[in-house]
């Protein structure tokens, strides 16, 4: 069965946002004062600003990567979470969050795929917010 | 019963050849697989440019199994510095910095990378919103696989 680009996509935001697979995570946010309203897809961080101030961090922002396949089959979707902290937080609370979302998704995690986290990247600063960020890379492959 | 014996020196050097053939065939895998992540990424829509550096320096190439990247590294390093030499637009340099990759002795792999000083930012602001090295390597990696596969496969037929 093909994969299904727009429910695989929902079902890995979800995941984190909704589900009971990602309630650890949710948990943890809840800790450091954040909460799942933290958990937004990338592109809404732009449209903050001193007016409509970002989410409480730690945040955890989604986006899509690229999809591999033919015109008639999807095959892989890579899809990234980005977690952000404040600048006097650094990277702990950011490193301690990563095992909590990996755990959130098993190979299973989502219907007719397989789901593999394939590592995450060094600490850097994002240069357009300066604040610490790392992002986790997921491969969603169809089961064929 | 008639007798049969193995020489085993010439299975040895049976086995010492196949390895060489798929060793050639990795190669080639890999040198094929490096053209098309480089243009892959020269192609990308990711991010538009200003000054055409990034585009003009993106570079693929193969390291490991006595290749180190060097003269693939230094003309797109030249590359950049030819696109940014005049240019106002922004602020950003050409850069060329040791990939900071180390393989043991039987591995090979392809780096993707362009020379300016802002490569990483590209990679990383708003949430990777302009990324390309990353997506490029990945949406070509299980093609990359195959092209291995398929020539390993030539050159053992």
């Amino acid at each position: 069965m093909a994969l299904d680009i727009v429910s695989a996509t929902t079902s890995f935001f979800n995941t984190l946002a909704t589900d009971s697979a990602g309630s650890a995570v949710r948990a943890q946010l809840v800790t450091y004062g954040s909460s799942a309203s933290s958990i937004v897809p990338a592109d809404f961080l732009k449209k903050y600003n001193n007016a409509s101030p970002m989410p409480v961090r730690p945040l955890i922002a989604y986006r899509g990567s690229v999809i591999t396949g033919n015109s008639r089959t999807v095959n892989e979707m890579f899809v990234k979470w980005f977690i952000y902290d404040d600048e006097q937080s650094q990277y702990y609370r950011i490193n301690t969050l990563i095992p909590l979302i990996v755990a959130a998704y098993p190979e299973n995690a989502i219907p007719h795929a397989y789901i593999e986290y394939s590592g995450a990247s060094q600490e850097a600063p994002d240069p357009a917010y300066q604040m610490p960020v790392r992002s986790l890379t997921f491969v969603i492959k169809n089961r064929q | 019963m008639a007798d049969q014996t193995l020489d085993i020196k010439n299975v040895l050097a049976g086995i010492t050849r196949m390895m060489d053939r798929v060793s050639e065939g990795i190669d080639q895998g890999l040198n094929a697989g490096a053209t098309l992540i480089e243009a892959t990424d020269k192609e990308t829509e990711a991010y538009h440019g200003m000054s055409g550096a990034t585009r003009a320096s993106s570079t693929a190439y193969v390291i490991g199994n006595g290749k180190d990247g060097s003269s693939e590294a230094s003309a797109g390093y030249q590359a950049a510095v030819e696109a940014l030499t005049g240019f106002t637009g922004h602020e950003g340099q050409a850069l060329k910095t040791d990939s900071g990759i180390t393989l043991q002795s039987a591995e090979r792999g392809i780096i993707l990378t362009t020379f300016t000083d802002y490569a990483q930012d590209l990679e990383t602001a708003n949430a990777g919103e302009k990324a390309h090295l990353g997506p490029s390597l990945l949406s070509k990696a299980t093609v990359v696989t195959s092209f291995i596969a398929s020539f390993s496969k030539q050159k053992l037929s």
